[in-house]
């Protein structure tokens, strides 16, 4: 499973992306390396809304995005 | 009166002579500064009908009574007049030390009226006020005036300026400051042009007057203290808005060949990361702590301030996916005074158009030569660019052969840098936008996202609203910028803080939404009012997005639909209190305190 941090997740995150192999569909949260709770980060999993309670498996294409303002 | 200085100058070039006028606490509470003051102020004194270019048209450079303070991102001034772009109400924002200076020059606005005999520039310095000889820099760019100016005057001194475009009353011309930072997209600077006003210079060097300068000093600084303190701040100096180029690729909404597409295959060589390897400074505007001009050089060598709507428009939306390229485009833009938004629209127009075979001559997707060809014939209304300099939707017109199904704007104004095939609700804002396809508004996509982009309902609308009100009502009425909010989550709790200590009053969140809800209001009447058959004909989106689907990226086949897009609209009109044909009710003008706006249209 591929996770991508867009933005300042990125330097949340401590890298760009990452590549988790999920064996048995877990929640979100049990795998990314900081918490979402109390912070306005917009979670796409296979190009629809989730969070961080949404559960995942393996193949699945997951971006955390920072909710911006446009220029 | 606390807060604000309480006075207005007026400035009538025809005459060569200036004014005050003084307005009071009642009307600064009902309007409270910047975009609410200029509405008023040309809602009240421009006949209808009035030619844009024509003396007769006011220029209105308006602060708001946050502007010049020491609290956060308070340095920017709301240019607006009516727009010879659309014929509606006109205006934009622009971070400069004209609008500091200004303040601090006992005056919360500049009204400019009437026409010089020969070029000029204002030059204000508390209450003196002259009208200068600006011979030598009619013909010369922002940066070469601007150098000029500040030479002449010192660098304390504030300077907005026009270029070329605006001399040559290209339609899309803004007024300019501080090289690269521009507001007033429908053509603000072209009005400025028409007067023969190359330029305004202001010194200022009084005290704003303050109802506890010891507290707001105090909550300023705690302010500034919290934005550096937040988790994505330094993520923003590094970026600053060139990070949205990613986010959008990623999202489908990157405009991409003149709106075709939402992603880009070339987007890496145009993005934040890009930017960084090739950044060598930052600029941005008076009294902010999270600049957000980032600079890079140029295939010239010569150095550009990149912001993400620039880089959207005149990258990928014209199919160029080298940074350095789009820099150069870019910093011809500024120097020429061109909105980069609109010229980047029109030349992917022009690219497709070509493609189609519809005009003899050809310009190719991504070549830069092309581009900036296109550029220097609009800056300087040269051959085909004489058509061009009227805008997208007056060259769809000229051109035919369909294209007004793909001229990308709203009520005339070019769309800025978000596709919307896979995001109705930021389609409605475009369209529902009070000066047209701009994102200062109302930036739903975000939101739409992080929820639900294909549905149409009601929560979309009501929050579209909610941004409307705080965007384009009270950001742009305070005058402040709106990005330590949105960007960093700066919380909207410190505002009416700041606002009581400038001011005294205690002014609430909900009081300044119905400031918000009066504003947006009475510029919709300003364009009922210049057009009698205006009304939800008008709040629609480019045809492209409603009959051309997305054909790559994971939105693949997505369209707006047109049914679900018409319902938003109802519902949009009567959460505003708006009648079924868009224009405000009898009973919501009154209560908005604005029954004498109900005589004059009659409703």
């Amino acid at each position: 499973m591929k996770v991508k941090f867009l933005g300042w997740i990125a330097s949340l995150a401590g890298r760009r992306e990452m590549d988790v192999a999920v064996e048995t569909p877990v929640q979100l949260k049990e795998i990314l390396p900081f918490s979402l709770r109390e912070r306005n980060i917009i979670v796409i999993v296979n190009n629809k809304p989730g969070s961080e309670e949404t559960v995942v498996k393996d193949n699945d294409h997951v971006t955390l995005m920072p909710v911006i303002s446009g220029g | 009166m606390h807060g604000w200085n309480g006075q207005i100058l007026r400035v009538d070039v025809t005459k060569k002579k200036s004014s005050v006028q003084s307005y009071s606490k009642d009307f600064a509470l009902k309007f409270l500064g910047g975009r609410g003051f200029a509405i008023k102020i040309l809602w009240d004194e421009l006949p209808r009908g009035v030619d844009p270019l024509s003396p007769e048209n006011k220029l209105v450079f308006a602060t708001g009574p946050l502007t010049g303070l020491p609290v956060a991102s308070s340095g920017k001034i709301v240019a607006a007049a009516k727009s010879p772009l659309t014929g509606g109400y006109g205006d934009g924002n622009l971070g400069t030390k004209a609008a500091v200076n200004l303040r601090q020059a006992g005056y919360e606005a500049l009204v400019i009226d009437g026409k010089a005999d020969n070029p000029c520039y204002i030059y204000v310095e508390d209450e003196k006020v002259e009208i200068l000889n600006a011979k030598d820099l009619w013909g010369t760019g922002t940066f070469t005036a601007e150098d000029d100016l500040v030479k002449t005057h010192g660098k304390t001194a504030g300077v907005l300026v026009i270029g070329q475009a605006g001399e040559n009353l290209v339609k899309f011309a803004p007024v300019l400051s501080q090289k690269g930072r521009a507001g007033g997209r429908p053509g603000m600077g072209a009005v400025m042009g028409s007067k023969n006003v190359k330029a305004v210079v202001i010194k200022g060097t009084r005290d704003i007057p303050l109802f506890d300068a010891d507290n707001l000093k105090k909550l300023g600084k705690e302010g500034y203290n919290d934005i550096k303190g937040k988790e994505s701040y330094e993520f923003w100096i590094r970026q600053g808005t060139m990070m949205a180029l990613e986010w959008a690729n990623e999202s489908s909404c990157l405009p991409t060949f003149n709106f075709r597409e939402g992603v880009f295959d070339e987007a890496k060589g145009i993005d934040g990361y890009r930017m960084e390897e090739l950044k060598v400074s930052r600029r941005g505007c008076p009294n902010c702590n999270m600049q957000c001009g980032n600079v890079i050089k140029d295939v010239d060598g010569k150095e550009a301030e990149l912001d993400y709507e620039n880089v959207g428009l005149l990258g990928s939306n014209i199919g160029l996916g080298d940074l350095e390229q789009v820099a150069l485009l870019n910093r011809l833009a500024d120097e020429w005074g061109l909105d980069t938004i609109s010229a980047g629209n029109i030349i992917g127009f022009v690219m497709e158009a070509s493609e189609k075979k519809l005009i003899p001559d050809t310009y190719q997707w991504g070549s830069v030569e092309d581009a900036r060809t296109l550029m220097e014939e609009m800056a300087f209304r040269k051959g085909f660019g004489d058509t061009l300099a009227e805008g997208v939707k007056y060259t769809a017109a000229h051109i035919g052969g369909g294209s007004e199904k793909w001229a990308m704007h709203c009520k005339g104004l070019e769309c800025s840098a978000y596709d919307c095939h896979a995001a109705p609700g930021m389609a409605l804002a475009f369209a529902t936008s009070s000066i047209g396809a701009h994102h200062k508004d109302a930036w739903l996509i975000s939101w739409e996202i992080a929820t639900d982009r294909s549905g149409y309902n009601k929560e979309k609308v009501a929050k579209l609203i909610e941004l409307q009100q705080l965007r384009g009502g009270v950001f742009e009425s305070l005058v402040s910028c709106r990005l330590p909010w949105i960007e960093v989550g700066f919380s909207l709790d410190w505002y009416p803080q700041f606002l009581k200590a400038a001011t005294g009053e205690e002014i609430t969140f909900d009081d300044l939404l119905i400031v918000a809800d009066r504003i947006y209001a009475l510029i919709r009447c300003f364009w009922k009012r210049e057009y009698p058959d205006f009304g939800r004909s008008w709040d629609m989106p480019p045809e492209r997005w409603f009959t051309e689907p997305l054909t790559k990226g994971p939105f693949k086949g997505t369209k707006v639909d047109r049914d679900g897009y018409k319902k938003m609209q109802n519902w949009y009109y009567e959460m505003r209190g708006w009648d079924g044909n868009g224009i405000p009710t009898k009973k919501t003008l009154e209560n908005l305190g604005l029954s004498d706006v109900t005589q004059t249209l009659n409703i």
